[in-house]
């Protein structure tokens, strides 16, 4: 039998069923971490706003209408859960690689992981540098691989203004990447 | 050679969000021009970079302590809000109307003749060293003070 989906259980959790809505967190949880954590650089700050993403998803769900996808709707409160943190806090502090070593991650294998260390490094540190806009739809896009569809409705702008802001937003990365492999 | 595509253009062709007869257009203008071909490399090795981030997990269920902070922090959204703060703001709003009120029956029994006690004959005498107004000098009087029969 197969598994019901992110919509039936949504459904249930909307008229109050907790366990409908906890299976929702735990299928939904890894991403939306994820997600927070690349924006905001921070594991303790990722932790409590992806706590923080839920709380909200499940207070809003009375709002949630069936014809919107459930993990759509979900990133649309993360992204905004992220932006108002960082804009509380004005800026975004990054975790380098080597201190994320301790998070818990699929290990691709020691000979992987250390060469693809420095070029990793590189990209964190330029995604580091992009605008909070910029960064966050290229998280959405090449993170979380959404289509340009998706990503407009997570961010509620037109579909053609995705396009140009994730061209926009990969011409500024490889520039700031090309300075970091220069300098390193 | 052709005009070469925008940046837009070849960065959506790498989504694959290009209708189908722009994305024939594009591959066969990639192989043609070196230039676009550099910037396509450029873009796909971004992405290879990308995806080789690690996929960081959060490593237990956050339902639990989820459901913890609902149970202990109240509602604050939308309607719910809005209700707890009248209900913050009732004692606030009825010492206003209180004071409100007695301020117009106060005014009212001012202005109201005959409901006010004015002392007269040597008893009003005496109180006249309390007037603003030294005895003897001349007060010229407000208007409404004649209207109260006073002057």
């Amino acid at each position: 039998m197969n598994e019901p989906s992110d919509r039936e259980y949504a459904e249930q959790a909307k008229s109050g069923d907790w366990q409908s809505f906890s299976v929702l967190v735990q299928r939904h949880q890894d991403r939306v971490y994820r997600f927070v954590l690349r924006m905001t650089g921070c594991r303790e700050d990722a932790l409590e706003l992806t706590q923080e993403t839920f709380l909200r998803a499940f207070r809003a769900l009375p709002s949630w209408r069936p014809d919107a996808l459930f993990g759509t709707w979900l990133f649309r409160i993360a992204a905004n859960v992220a932006t108002d943190s960082l804009r509380r806090r004005k800026l975004a502090r990054y975790v380098p690689l080597d201190e994320c070593e301790d998070l818990v991650a699929h290990a691709p294998g020691p000979e992987e992981i250390v060469q693809d260390r420095e070029r990793c490094r590189l990209l964190e540190s330029a995604l580091e540098q992009l605008p909070l806009d910029y960064r966050e739809v290229l998280l959405l896009r090449e993170i979380e691989e959404m289509s340009y569809s998706d990503i407009a409705q997570v961010l509620r702008i037109r579909e053609g203004t995705v396009k140009s802001r994730i061209a926009r937003a990969r011409r500024l990365l490889i520039q700031l990447y090309r300075q970091r492999c220069g300098e390193a | 050679m052709k005009r070469c595509p925008s940046i837009k253009d070849i960065s959506a062709y790498v989504d694959g969000e290009l209708p189908e007869a722009r994305r024939r257009h594009m591959v066969s203008h990639l192989s043609q021009c070196l230039a676009c071909a550099n910037v396509l490399r450029e873009l796909e090795g971004v992405r290879a970079i990308f995806r080789s981030f690690p996929k960081y997990q959060v490593g237990f269920d956050l339902s639990p302590s989820i459901r913890a902070r609902l149970a202990a922090a109240p509602d604050d959204s939308g309607s719910n809000r809005w209700v707890r703060r009248i209900f913050q703001l009732m004692p606030l709003s009825l010492t206003v109307a209180a004071t409100m009120v007695a301020g117009i029956f106060i005014g009212t029994l001012l202005t109201v003749p005959g409901k006010v006690y004015v002392p007269t004959g040597l008893e009003g005498q005496a109180m006249a060293m309390f007037d603003p107004v030294p005895p003897g000098n001349v007060c010229v009087g407000h208007v409404s003070c004649y209207n109260r029969g006073r002057l």
